[in-house]
């Protein structure tokens, strides 16, 4: 089997922090092949976006990685600076969950895209500035020739993260990471971000990798997708399936409480308790004490993420009984 | 643009005829005047004095006539340097105060600016503390201090500098007092930057810019550098004008022709057009690097547009 285009193993994520390390991405594996699109679910601090700016060599100064990264056929992790950055940006792209404030304000949309051109492929300003006006026409900018001069501060939320987009696509990128990409937006505007993100991938073939928290971005457009809890992946396999028969007690959970408006009346549904305070995680499995089906081994030994049908994984000692 | 600069301009006038009815007046009241001497003058010479300066009028005669002349570009006679006027005076000492001050302040934007950006990218290191302990030194050393301490080391000891003097504005004796000048400044400008810096660095957009690979020379120069540099900006209007009008200090251990000495002297003697003529140059100056700090923040900053 050839490898595949993004093998993380092992990546455990750290924060030096004054009241004590952090442990904010625990034993994370996961393969992803070219052109798929893999979605990461979890609540906010379950780890998905550290473990993935992990991966972009973006982690804070306090923070440290260790375990493997491997991205076509190279180790990112302790990558020096220079050759990550003939990767970054060109190979592998990531767009950021705030659109407002990803793009400089100091400098107009056309240098920001272009200098990602001139740098990673040489080309002259001209040639670059037309490439990147191609691209900015083709995620949707209105009058798109006349607004690429223009500074940020005269784009909305949603031509921003179109802009941001845009950027990211430059050097056709093997894998694009988008992090929460429409979760600063307002309804109408992402669901257009998202029907794009679902052209552009078609048309690029680019793998994608989804970072959310809403369950509804993730089945609209993932193949397969990836449960985040406490740091750690708790489930992972096809979107489809999960959703219909989710395997881990933490997935059904966030299955029940999703809100849906084709039911409504009722009452919302919330899982019962808080997400564990990383620096006092449970012993034993970290969803144990919010869990309506704990039994005594739950307490005591870490569930690894395991096999439990075909393509299908899970990190529950239920499913190993 | 254009209509921005004039309309401001003119903002100006009124301001700094507040500025100099307010210093004229207040000179006044001090207690004493110009020709107030140890010995006593005889009655009759004193009036002749103050008749030939017009001491001898109404204080509204003299501020209209002063006003006056003032307009028509005669900043009057110095009342205690006879055989001068105050033009003349200025005419003598501004070019080398604006010479030493120009370079310290050109000194003080490229090292202050330089260090603290070092300090900002090694946040937290040994190189970060060594710099601001530097610069915290240079803010709190006086420049009577520095000034002999490097006149010691590099003019006597190491005879490596002359000691003092002008000599036509040679190279070699601006080194010693620049530097002085420059210093406190370098301190400053350095923790001012790096306190930008840092914060810029962290930004999201930052992130996106090392996202996409841009090698960190890129980073900073171009992506950080301008939302850095405005704190330094607006730091760097009063003090321009603070320097280039001439530190007393430093053009009396240097022994340099320069301006900053007739704001003492002035004001120590009662030399009233002397006082004055170096008020409205400072306010002037205050006023125009004050446009221009204005300007450049339009210039820096894409949301700032003068209409």
């Amino acid at each position: 089997m050839t490898e595949p285009l993004l093998a993380i193993a092992g990546l455990n994520v750290r924060f030096a922090t004054p009241d004590g390390e952090v442990p904010a991405v625990r034993d994370v594996n996961l393969a992803i092949e070219p052109g798929e699109c893999v979605g990461i679910v979890g609540e906010s601090g379950s780890g998905k976006t550290q473990a993935f700016l992990a991966v972009m060599g973006l982690l804070a100064a306090n923070g440290r990685a260790s375990g493997s990264v491997r991205f076509e056929g190279g180790e990112l992790l302790g990558r020096d600076r220079a050759s990550l950055d003939r990767i970054r940006g060109r190979r592998l792209a990531m767009v950021f969950q705030d659109p407002m404030t990803s793009l400089n304000p100091y400098l107009t949309v056309s240098r920001q895209m272009t200098e990602v051109l001139m740098v990673h492929q040489g080309l002259d300003e001209r040639a670059a500035r037309a490439e990147a006006l191609r691209l900015l026409d083709r995620v949707g900018i209105p009058d798109a020739a006349q607004r690429f001069d223009h500074y940020p501060h005269a784009y909305s939320g949603g031509m921003h993260q179109r802009a941001m987009l845009a950027m990211a696509l430059l050097c056709r990128p093997a894998l694009l990471i988008a992090d929460e990409p429409t979760t600063a937006l307002d309804v109408t505007v992402q669901a257009q971000i998202l029907a794009l993100l679902a052209e552009l991938r078609h048309e690029t073939n680019a793998a994608i990798v989804l970072i959310t928290h809403d369950l509804g971005v993730i089945a609209g457009l993932a193949d397969r997708v990836g449960v985040m809890y406490a740091g750690a992946l708790v489930e992972l396999g096809p979107a489809a399936a999960v959703f219909a028969n989710p395997r881990h007690p933490y997935t059904r959970a966030l299955l029940g409480s999703t809100v849906r408006l084709d039911r409504a009346g009722g009452d919302l549904v919330a899982i019962d308790g808080q997400p564990p305070n990383p620096l006092r995680l449970p012993t034993g499995c970290a969803f144990h004490d919010r869990c309506p089906q704990t039994f005594a081994r739950c307490s005591s030994e870490w569930p690894a993420l395991r096999d439990v049908a075909p393509a299908r994984a899970a990190a529950c000692h239920l499913d190993s009984a | 643009m254009f209509a921005y600069v004039v309309r401001r301009i003119a903002a100006a006038i009124p301001t700094l005829a507040v500025i100099v009815t307010i210093a004229f007046f207040m000179m006044r009241v001090a207690p004493g005047g110009p020709f107030d001497l140890d010995r006593a003058l005889t009655p009759e010479i004193e009036a002749r004095i103050k008749a030939a300066y017009r001491l001898d009028q109404p204080l509204h005669r003299q501020y209209l006539a002063y006003v006056g002349d003032v307009l028509s570009g005669d900043f009057g006679p110095s009342f205690k340097s006879r055989d001068f006027t105050v033009a003349e005076l200025m005419a003598a000492g501004f070019p080398a105060s604006l010479r030493i001050g120009a370079a310290a302040i050109v000194l003080a934007i490229l090292v202050g600016m330089g260090l603290g950006t070092l300090a900002a990218l090694r946040q937290n290191t040994s190189v970060d503390y060594a710099t601001m302990g530097l610069a915290m030194t240079g803010i709190t050393i006086p420049n009577f201090v520095m000034a002999p301490l490097l006149t010691l080391v590099f003019g006597v000891y190491l005879a490596l500098l002359p000691v003092a003097g002008w000599n036509e504005g040679a190279i070699r004796n601006l080194v010693l007092p620049v530097i002085v000048l420059a210093l406190p400044q370098i301190a400053y400008i350095a923790r001012l930057t790096r306190g930008s810096m840092v914060e810029v660095l962290g930004a999201n957009y930052i992130r996106t810019a090392r996202a996409k690979g841009m090698p960190e020379r890129i980073v900073v120069v171009r992506h950080a550098l301008k939302a850095a540099a405005l704190p330094v900006v607006s730091y760097l209007g009063p003090a321009t004008a603070g320097i280039l009008t001439g530190s007393v200090v430093v053009e009396t251990i240097f022994d340099l022709p320069g301006m900053g000495r007739y704001f003492v002297q002035g004001a120590l003697n009662r030399d009233y057009t002397l006082v004055m003529a170096t008020v409205i140059v400072y306010a002037a100056l205050i006023i125009v690097l004050n446009l221009i700090v204005d300007l450049l923040y339009g210039v820096l900053d894409p949301k700032v547009r003068h209409p």
